[in-house]
């Protein structure tokens, strides 16, 4: 007898629809399994046979073909383990269902019949939706990631027993009407950090132990830098000697940026369900995520890759926080492959038979040391030539460092400030201020589509940056005394719009020209030399 | 054979230095005439000279062979447009004569015909690798008031002090002079790339050494010698505890050269060495303007001083140029100490930039640039 169910099967961040046809028939007792099965799947067949066994069904004793189409992809993953389980007890005349036509199935089995989660499970919810199914059958435990899906129907559920039951009766567990229902209160509300609340997963779990500015002595000049970063969302790179706080300045980023959106929220987790993360303590991605790779990272780490095509560090940044402490010891070539996602804020990988497009929306704060020993200018500690600083600072390449808006020097804290305990700003209200420049960015930019300054294209420079007099005369200036290239004049003037924002200037004066000119003049001067 | 491949034999012949060279050049005058002298007259004259060994003698005799090599170069050097001067041309610098070791020939790529070495004032510069920005300052002013007072600088093409003089010399339109350690062939520290081409269209580069020799360690201190020697001044703009300018120094005081130290503050290491020379009794270059007035001989400068000291600050620029000084000041100190808002203090720092007070040396880093020609020479007391 045959059957043919309905499940899905993933690429990149992408689901796409796979019928799992299972064929019993009189013969000699084989089991094939054809449609491009990776080992991930073949081993399947195995937790089948035994999960059946031990919830009191057969494993028919008879020739049983399984065909995952369309055969020509290659299928990766765990969670064909309910579709052939369930076509199994079908073919073979075990169970009489009602509509399973109408139903996804996606889950992994456990070999005593229970639900195991699986990767990517958002996605190829949103396969089913698509594709108009009425209902999806899966693992408790990716009811979280999932619950953003509205207009189709959840079903999570624990154990196979269960599918079993409302395949045949219609009949749901206690448990299962219990998460319906919090599903449908999750998708009346927009705001994300509700949603993490209902969900239990608290801010600090989501993301890392976040730093507060308050927490960092001194270090005004960095903080503002980061600030002005972080409001119009500019790159920004850190230099400064061992020890001055640059990692912690980094920590604090999360804690400055606004909650994610609904939107945004359901683009990270996908790109987490994706890469199976979400199976650990975090169900669900509602706090921008802050990421610090280490220099030896590989290329296939950084932007994605391997087989099957999971997403590299600068997709999981997604929306959040890139964090690349020891700039210069990154190998250059893995900095220059940064140049296109940087730009077009998503990454197309292709390999021989898979193509995944993935996002990378991330903001980068990079950091380094300003010279190979660390103390440049700082010329009594400083035992570098200058030979030996530029070459460290050629380890950079111009179209990177064009890339960042903001370069800001850390410096070691004079003592008299450090001990000044009580008057540090506290990251809350540097927050602020950056909501309300993010804000009038938004509406600034509302009618292109935009919502932050640096994402201001060329010909729309003129239109949104308008200045007065004075800071036009210091732009000239800087254009013909530095030698400025036509992009970083551009650059100058996207910069300088946002610390106008800032304090909510309708038109940039020429104190914010002037220091949009000194987070770019660093650039100028050392690494162009 | 032509005169040329005389001197290029000279230099060949192995054990023998530009000391021992001169010793024979006092007797013979040229490179020819010595190449023309029989056999036993050398032997005699050498066996007279305590200096020479016997083995000179045989590497004398021997290089007569060994022909083939001298073509080669002198080949070479003419493909490369390399001039060869030597102790019979007119144009040799004559205060390189006054040295016991004066190098007999000096190859030259550049404008040296149009080098006054004979005929006007010529200024050695030198001083450390490691610059801070008040030796740049000095060595650029020193380098800029050359091209204006019409001296020729002569300095190593080092990184530095050598190379910021040089720079501006050039960049005023000043004649410059490189002393090279290795042949011509090396354009040595590569990060000086740039001065070597601008060096080889407006001024001259010069070298002992035969056209490919390498940049080896040894050969600088012996370069140093050449560099007082064509001067009849040295400064020494900026120079540490142990310092090649120390070497050059020394070569100056022997061969009776004007001594010439930028002062520095006591405790900035790339001061001591200079500091240390004034204690022992070199000059201190006080007021650059009148140093180059005397040095050329009462000339005026081409262009009249354009800085204007009285320039008016605003009154906030004032105050955070006070808090500025050679050392490195961090913005972040300017901002406690000032309690004024970002923005302003970044527009004010800009401006007293773009006004040439102060420099930002890295990222946020600020240091005053000295007002070299502003400085009012005391008067003297009666």
């Amino acid at each position: 007898m045959y059957c043919s169910i309905t499940t899905a099967g993933l690429c990149g961040i992408k689901g796409y629809p796979v019928n799992a046809e299972i064929d019993v028939a009189e013969g000699f007792p084989k089991l094939e399994l054809v449609g491009l099965a990776h080992n991930s799947v073949k081993e399947s067949v195995e937790r089948v046979k035994t999960a059946l066994k031990n919830t009191g069904y057969v494993f028919p004793y008879k020739r049983v073909t399984i065909n995952l189409a369309p055969a020509q992809i290659r299928k990766y993953g765990s969670h064909y383990d309910l579709p052939i389980a369930v076509g199994i007890l079908l073919a073979s005349g075990q169970l009489e269902a009602r509509q399973v036509q109408d139903n996804l199935l996606i889950g992994e089995l456990s070999l005593n019949g229970e639900m195991v989660g699986v990767r990517g499970a958002l996605a190829m919810v949103e396969t089913a939706r698509s594709r108009k199914l009425k209902r999806v059958i899966l693992p408790i435990q990716n009811w979280q990631e999932v619950c953003f899906c509205d207009d189709i129907e959840i079903i999570p559920v624990s154990h196979f027993r269960e599918v079993i039951a409302y395949l045949q009766q219609g009949r749901l567990g206690s448990e299962t009407i219990e998460l319906q229902k919090k599903i449908k209160h999750l998708s009346a509300l927009q705001e994300g950090e509700e949603i993490g609340q209902i969900l239990g997963i608290s801010v600090n779990e989501g993301a890392v132990k976040k730093v507060d500015f308050a927490d960092i002595k001194s270090q005004n000049v960095a903080k503002r830098a980061i600030a002005v970063a972080v409001a119009g969302m500019h790159h920004i790179l850190l230099v400064g000697p061992p020890g001055t706080g640059k990692t912690m300045l980094a920590k604090a980023v999360p804690g400055l940026l606004p909650h994610l959106t609904r939107e945004e929220m359901i683009e990270v987790t996908r790109v987490y369900s994706a890469a199976g993360k979400l199976l650990g303590k975090i169900p669900v991605i509602t706090e921008r995520m802050y990421r610090a790779p280490h220099h030896t990272i590989t290329m296939a780490g950084l932007l994605g890759g391997g087989r099957p095509l999971l997403p590299g560090e600068i997709s999981l940044t997604h929306k959040g926080v890139l964090f690349l402490d020891e700039f210069a010891e990154f190998p250059k070539v893995l900095l220059d492959t940064l140049r296109q996602p940087m730009e077009d804020k998503h990454i197309v990988l292709s390999r021989m038979n898979e193509r995944a497009d993935f996002p990378t929306d991330f903001l980068l704060i990079a950091s380094m040391n300003p010279c190979p020993c660390g103390y440049y200018p700082d010329m009594e500690r400083c035992r570098c030539s200058e030979y030996d600083i530029r070459r460290y600072h050629k380890k950079l390449s111009g179209p990177i460092l064009d890339r960042i808006d903001i370069f800001v020097e850390v410096d070691r804290p004079a003592l008299p400030s450090f001990q000044n305990v009580a008057c540090e700003k506290p990251s809350q209200e540097y927050a602020g201020q950056i909501a309300a420049a993010q804000h009038i960015q938004k509406q600034r930019l509302h009618s292109e589509n935009l919502l932050y300054n640096s994402e201001i294209s060329t010909p729309l420079i003129e239109k949104y940056c308008q200045m007065d007099m004075a800071a036009a005369e210091i732009l000239n200036g800087a254009y013909q005394r530095m030698k400025l290239s036509l992009r970083s004049y551009h650059r100058l003037m996207r910069l300088a719009r946002t610390i106008a924002d800032m304090e909510g200037k309708e038109k940039i004066e020429a104190k914010h020209m002037a220091e949009a000119f000194n987070y770019r003049v660093a650039y100028n001067k050392y690494f162009m030399k | 054979m032509q005169n040329e491949l005389y001197w290029l034999w000279l230099l060949s012949i192995r054990g023998l230095g530009a000391v021992k060279q001169n010793i024979l050049l006092r007797e013979w005058g040229t490179a020819g005439q010595l190449y023309h002298e029989t056999a036993e007259r050398i032997e005699q004259f050498m066996k007279k000279e305590k200096i020479f060994q016997a083995k000179d003698f045989q590497e004398f005799c021997r290089s007569k062979q060994d022909m083939g090599k001298c073509r080669q170069e002198l080949n070479l050097l003419r493909a490369q447009g390399v001039e060869i001067i030597s102790r019979e041309q007119a144009d040799y610098p004559s205060r390189l004569t006054e040295m016991i070791d004066g190098p007999p020939v000096v190859f030259a790529k550049g404008n040296w015909q149009t080098s006054k070495i004979n005929s006007g004032p010529v200024l050695a510069v030198v001083g450390t690798r490691r610059i801070t920005a008040y030796g740049r300052e000095v060595a650029a002013t020193i380098g800029k008031f050359c091209a204006e007072f019409g001296i020729t600088l002569v300095s190593g093409m080092a990184a530095g002090v050598d190379g910021t003089a040089q720079r501006s010399c050039l960049k005023h339109g000043g004649y410059s002079i490189g002393v090279l350690a290795s042949g011509l062939a090396h354009q040595f520290p590569a990060g000086n790339r740039d001065l070597y081409l601008d060096m080889e269209k407006q001024g001259v580069l010069i070298s002992e050494e035969w056209y490919q020799t390498p940049p080896l360690a040894n050969l600088f201190p012996k370069r140093n010698r050449i560099i007082s020697g064509l001067a009849e001044a040295v400064i020494v703009v900026e120079a540490a505890d142990k310092s090649g300018s120390l070497i050059t120094a020394d070569y100056a005081l022997e061969q009776g050269r004007d001594i010439y130290a930028v002062p520095g503050r006591i405790g900035d290491r790339q001061s001591v060495g200079c500091n240390h020379l004034i204690g022992q009794g070199a000059y201190i270059l006080e007021n650059i303007e009148k140093f180059f007035a005397d040095l050329s001989g009462g000339s005026q400068r081409t262009k009249p001083c354009q800085k204007n000291l009285a320039e008016n600050l605003e009154p906030v620029e004032k105050i955070l140029y006070q808090q500025i000084g050679t050392e490195p000041v961090y913005i972040g100190r300017l901002l406690e100490y000032t309690g004024l808002e970002q923005g302003e203090v970044q527009l004010c720092l800009l401006q007293l930039e773009w006004k040439g007070y102060i420099e930002q040396i890295s990222a946020g880093y600020y240091v005053a640039l000295p007002q070299i020609e502003q400085v009012p020479f005391p008067k003297s007391k009666p």
